[in-house]
């Protein structure tokens, strides 16, 4: 496998751009923009600096005592974790971690027996990953996606990693013929380029993928790049996506560009198989497993959209839904604090230097499962340096999903450049709270001319399951009958929960009827 | 601070038909200058303009201002004292681009410098450029953009019409 440089990287996309440290004033730092990267640096990355000296970080442990939550030492709080999980726990990880961690981790937990651990990547990107892992398609690069001569995107890769933009966009201004056919019904960024936008109902990609107007659309292509973003309420289908992508980017001589939350999606998936380690949706699984849980890095709620309690032990370094309801809340590292090895684009590892060293005393998650296993009496050793192999996986093929129904208006998820998955990180970041301090709920002028609402009016959207103020974009690509809010507020989330197909192993997202009003 | 007469050589051009609205530019500014940024962002349709000083030449802010805080310096760079903006807002009202915010931050106006700490050093670029993903800021010399039979648009470039992609 190639490997690249040892730079300061962030961490929250596979982009893995480069970013350099610098200061407003002796103890502010801010990020700084390395002129000769080339790849620039998106609003979440910009927001690291800043959330390196947040007030908003969880510096210290503490403990729930009944509404009120009581400050603890660090050492107090790792023997009271360690021992409401000695009969046994499940310990969710951030999938999104460097690799080294991810191993050091799984020899923990292999030696410390009652503990699972489970490696945690968001349910859509897991399953689609699966999917083109069984398509033995190409994975592509950002900067190799300006080799191809014609491109099909589905969901919006564009407000995941606005960086393979400029591939796209470097490859159609060198050959204006080039189709670029998207499918989204979220109303995307990248479907305001497209030359030909698939229709698609509310969920219905893999259906628009499969259709022959697609077939036709790339049929002259050489070179085909497939950008492919899963962005949740979108139903079961993404898994088949992947694979179904991965065939057509195989029969047209290109490839695949998996934009993920997360650098290390893609090894995550490969680890978890390789080192036998479980999954989301098993340890969202009741009665699967053990009933302790501890989410180390992971905002299990937040992610899923669910209600609290579910976690007895949560670390984090801002709080979030998942320390919100936890018994016992422990401080974490940032994502920048702490390098290691990530998988790019499929065979490349990236090595990156953390940003800033953490506060002092915050560990990252391996370091942590190794003080709750050192209290615990288990006895580990230090991790051996042994890494798994991260080579491609052989899966079958995903089963074939029947397309779902929904009726009047329908409500997705869909990502935007500035969020992260489920807000909880750059919910904290003051920009971010300035810029959009409410979801955004996507509708096509027809729906908004119907429901009496005009571009930028403050709405209420109710599903099922919740009930939260949008903003309302007019989005004139956007199919009537569907409306699409921010994925990356833990409300919208609520409004779109997963649940769990125990008979397929996972926990879905799907279109849920929606009533918008003033 | 020296006051000059010369326009500034380089300035920040945007192709609209690269911008996938990220905001990246102006997170960039905001993280950068202590929450005064001064790349903002405007609807127009259905698209999201970054909007960014371009640096007149007949500087609209620098004749509105009433305590002679916006200046022009000797690399033709329109720049506010900092110890003299009073935070009035003359400056913003004035501006026929619109770039400047109305909103006061810290009692005063921000206003873009080009990163100065930045381009000082050969080669170097102001932040919203280094920060955009896509390449569509581009720091450059305007004649070479007009060579390039790039259209220019209150310090905008655009290959067709402005709120069209592609």
């Amino acid at each position: 496998m190639a490997t690249k440089e040892n730079l300061a990287r962030c961490t929250l996309c596979p982009g893995l751009c480069a970013l350099g440290l610098g200061w407003n004033g002796p103890d502010l730092p801010r990020v700084e923009y390395p002129s000769d990267s080339g790849a620039g640096l998106c609003p979440r990355g910009s927001a690291l600096g800043e959330l390196l000296a947040s007030p908003a970080r969880l510096r210290w442990a503490r403990r729930r005592e009944g509404r009120r939550l009581v400050d603890m030492d660090f050492s107090g709080a790792i023997a009271a974790a360690a021992e409401r999980i000695s009969g046994g726990a499940t310990v969710l990880m951030d999938g999104g971690c460097s690799v080294e961690e991810i191993a050091a981790a799984a020899e923990i937990a292999a030696a410390w027996e009652g503990v699972r651990l489970c490696l945690v990547v968001a349910p859509d990107d897991e399953q689609m990953l699966l999917g083109v892992e069984a398509s033995g398609a190409n994975y592509l690069a950002d900067e190799e996606l300006a080799n191809c001569d014609g491109f099909v995107v589905v969901g919006d890769p564009f407000a995941v990693n606005p960086r393979c933009a400029r591939g796209v966009l470097d490859a159609l201004r060198a050959q204006r013929r080039a189709p670029l056919v998207v499918i989204d019904s979220g109303g995307g960024v990248a479907a305001g380029f497209a030359t030909m936008r698939a229709g698609c109902r509310p969920g219905g990609e893999l259906e628009a993928l499969q259709s022959d107007a697609v077939a036709s659309a790339v049929e002259p292509c050489r070179k085909l790049g497939v950008l492919l973003a899963a962005d949740p309420g979108r139903g079961a289908g993404w898994g088949r996506i992947g694979y179904l992508a991965g065939k057509l980017a195989n029969a047209h001589g290109g490839g695949v560009s998996v934009q993920t939350v997360g650098a290390n999606a893609l090894a995550a998936v490969r680890a978890r198989k390789q080192l036998a380690l479980g999954s989301l949706a098993e340890a969202a699984t009741p009665g699967r497993g053990e009933a302790v849980r501890v989410a180390l890095g992971v905002d299990m709620l937040g992610l899923l959209g669910w209600a609290g309690p579910a976690v007895a032990v949560a670390a984090a370094a801002v709080a979030n839904p998942t320390t919100n309801s936890a018994e016992i809340i422990l401080p974490l590292a940032l994502p920048c604090e702490s390098g290691g090895t990530f998988l790019q684009a499929g065979t490349r590892r990236v090595s990156t230097a953390p940003l800033l060293s953490p506060p002092a005393g915050v560990p990252t998650p391996a370091e942590l499962l190794a003080k709750l296993a050192a209290a615990a009496g288990v006895k580990t050793g230090p991790w051996s340096g042994k890494l798994p192999s991260l080579d491609r996986l052989t899966v079958e093929a995903p089963a074939e999903v029947a397309a779902g129904s929904t009726t009047g208006r329908s409500l997705v998820a869909a990502s935007q450049a500035l969020l992260d998955a489920g807000g909880a990180l750059m919910g904290q970041a003051s920009w971010q709270r300035q810029v959009r301090p409410l979801p955004e709920l996507r509708m096509s002028p027809a729906d908004a001319g119907a429901l009496g609402v005009a571009d930028l009016a403050e709405v209420t959207v109710e599903t099922e399951s919740h009930s939260t103020a949008a903003k309302v974009r007019l989005v004139d690509w956007m199919a009537a009958g569907t409306m699409a809010i921010s994925a990356g507020f833990y409300e919208a989330r609520e409004l779109l929960p997963y649940t769990i197909d125990a008979e397929r192993d996972m926990v879905v997202s799907r279109p849920a009827a929606v009533q918008v009003s003033k | 601070m020296a006051v000059g007469s010369q326009q500034v050589v380089k300035r920040v051009l945007i192709d609209l038909d690269r911008c996938v609205e990220c905001g990246s530019c102006a997170a960039a500014c905001y993280y950068s200058h202590n929450a005064m940024p001064t790349v903002q962002t405007a609807r127009q349709g259905p698209a999201l303009l970054p909007v960014i000083c371009r640096q007149c030449k007949a500087a609209a802010c620098v004749d509105a201002c009433p305590v002679e805080a916006m200046q022009r310096d000797e690399n033709g760079v329109v720049r506010r004292a900092l110890l003299r903006c009073i935070g009035c807002g003359s400056c913003a009202r004035a501006c026929p681009f619109g770039v400047l915010p109305v909103e006061v931050t810290h009692r005063q106006i921000a206003k873009c410098d080009l990163c100065e700490d930045r381009t000082a050093v050969d080669g170097g670029v102001p932040r919203c450029v280094a920060a955009c993903p896509t390449g569509a800021l581009r720091f450059e010399d305007e004649s070479k953009a007009v060579e390039a039979k790039i259209l220019i648009l209150g310090g905008r470039s655009t290959g067709q019409d402005p709120f069209k992609r592609r």
